[in-house]
């Protein structure tokens, strides 16, 4: 059935219908109501929710639960996502499946609580230390936050590793109509590398993240840098909008790439040869999108450029990157990335 | 078709829930819906608010920068809001008289006209039954199953009363674009 729900309440859905079963969280804004749904709906599930004592404790709970072979999620905000960071390096080191939702307010420091799309870095570049790769999901919708929290679980065990939505405080907090029951399938996924006691294993499962030999612990990383060359390989994904012919191309991911999308429209209507790029995965990135020739890109964000490097990277020097952002809790506007279209169509953006 | 409304006042007036019911009818009647609410300090007290989006195809943008409606509750938020409205504002009569707005004020007597009083406390369902009756972008039975649909017993059958009773204090009809 066809109902209004909030974007945290449809992460929180969606994990229950993929089979999660557990849950730790600590609440923070604008993340707080995908604890509170789990914390009602969770355990009438046959699942554990638990309020951990801090964020720390959350993430490294997640890892003790995905050790154990559970499918398990956190999710958290700002400083929180910053506390956690430690434990998605460990989650990421030890191969281990969860899901973590990253509802993006302003920062650095405390911040604000208002949304933005400054945590681009932390999530994509991976902000714990060490080589490693978490793959981000980016949803523009109340229905692509639920159906994005499925593909997270089936991803994150089909890889062995972290998967990361990355949405912000409008998409967490509006209300859209989402159709709970016609969610993508469920994939299960047998762990026979998880510590759920010995059974009939000769041998003992052991988690862990400590390879004191340089030898093997170069071995380890080059074989999950694979593992992420192959993800890279597989899993770009995005979304074209007008981009046949375009000349102009916006390129934007959640919540901005709708301004963007109806500022791409009224340039069309002007007629500028304008489209748009929504990058679906932020990791890996979707540098696919970028091979044919245009006359230039502007990328827009809610923050002071991030995404804009993955871009320039992506079109290597081949036409004209530009940047247009808000940050802080500002929203981009409509009638600016128009502006900028407008601009960089009579070559005036720089 | 696109219809962007901004409905605003006090914490505890209802602000959201009366957003809620309007999103609710909005996916009942089959159109596109986006409900985005103020989350700030405001929902800890002071003026709150909440924007919505019907259209009828995939909302883009859903936040408000220009109003076809305004439900306004109490003065900040008229003062904060009447300048972005290009459309219609619905509020009390006891602010309208300060409303320097070139959009078309719906003035209500939301506190005692004709048995208003029984409605204490219920000026978001008399204002959004007044809304719909002057803009019909929503029928009245959709905003009633809505109402059904998110509220329970008692509160249901007055928030049900109050839209009817705001619906009836407008007269004259204009249609949606």
């Amino acid at each position: 059935m066809k109902q209004m729900m909030k974007g945290n309440e449809a992460v929180a859905a969606a994990a229950i219908y993929s089979g999660v079963k557990c849950f730790f969280g600590y609440p923070i804004t604008p993340q707080t109501e995908i604890s509170a749904y789990m914390a009602k709906h969770l355990p009438e599930n046959g699942g554990v929710f638990l309020q951990a004592e801090s964020e720390i404790s959350a993430i490294n709970m997640v890892y003790g639960a995905a050790g154990a072979g559970f499918r398990v999620m956190t999710s958290s905000s700002g400083p929180g996502m910053s506390l956690k960071q430690e434990g998605i390096s460990f989650l990421a080191g030890a191969d281990l499946p969860c899901v973590i939702v990253n509802v993006m307010r302003g920062g650095p420091g405390l911040g604000g609580i208002q949304p933005s799309q400054a945590d681009y870095f932390q999530a994509v570049k991976g902000g714990g230390h060490g080589d490693y790769r978490l793959i981000v999901l980016a949803p523009a919708s109340v229905r692509e936050m639920a159906e994005f929290t499925v593909r997270a679980f089936n991803l994150a065990d089909k890889w062995r590793m972290p998967v990361m939505i990355l949405s912000d405080g409008i998409l967490g907090q509006m209300m859209e109509a989402v159709e709970i029951d016609e969610l993508p399938a469920v994939e299960h996924y047998e762990k026979p590398w998880a510590a759920s006691g010995r059974g009939e294993r000769k041998e003992h499962n052991i988690i862990k993240t400590l390879y004191l030999d340089p030898e093997e612990l170069e071995r380890m990383v080059f074989s999950r840098e694979e593992r992420y060359k192959e993800i890279a390989r597989e899993h770009q994904d995005w979304e074209e909008y007008l981009c046949d012919d375009a000349e102009i191309v916006v390129t934007a991911y959640g919540i901005t790439a709708r301004i963007a999308r109806a500022a791409v429209e009224r340039a069309r209507e002007k007629g500028i040869k304008a489209g748009l790029i929504r990058p679906i995965t932020l990791y890996p990135f979707p540098v696919k999108a970028f091979e044919n020739e245009r006359r230039a890109v502007i990328c827009a964000e809610m923050s002071a450029g991030q995404m804009v490097e993955d871009v320039r990277l992506a079109v290597n020097g081949r036409y004209p990157v530009y940047f247009y952002g808000r940050t802080g809790g500002m929203l981009p506007d409509e009638e600016e990335i128009l502006n900028c279209i407008e601009r960089a169509a009579k070559g005036e953006m720089v | 078709m696109e219809y962007r409304i901004i409905i605003s006042g006090f914490g505890g007036q209802g602000v959201l829930f009366a957003g809620k019911v309007v999103a609710q009818a909005a996916m009942l009647s089959g159109y596109e819906a986006s409900w985005l609410p103020s989350y700030g300090p405001e929902m800890r007290g002071g003026t709150a608010n909440c924007q919505l989006v019907i259209s009828d195809k995939p909302v883009g943008s859903p936040v408000v920068r220009t109003a076809d409606v305004l439900i306004a509750m109490n003065m900040p938020s008229l003062t904060k809001f009447m300048d972005k409205t290009n459309g219609i504002i619905v509020t009390d009569e006891r602010f309208a008289k300060f409303c320097d707005s070139p959009a078309q004020v719906i003035s209500l007597n939301t506190d005692i006209c004709n048995g208003g009083a029984k409605f204490e406390g219920l000026t978001n369902m008399i204002m959004l039954g007044a809304m719909i009756a002057k803009t019909g972008i929503l029928g009245i039975s959709e905003v009633i199953a809505a109402i059904n649909r998110i509220a329970k017993g008692a509160a249901a059958a007055i928030d049900r009363a109050a839209v009817e009773y705001g619906w009836g204090c407008v007269g004259e009809r204009v249609c949606a674009s």
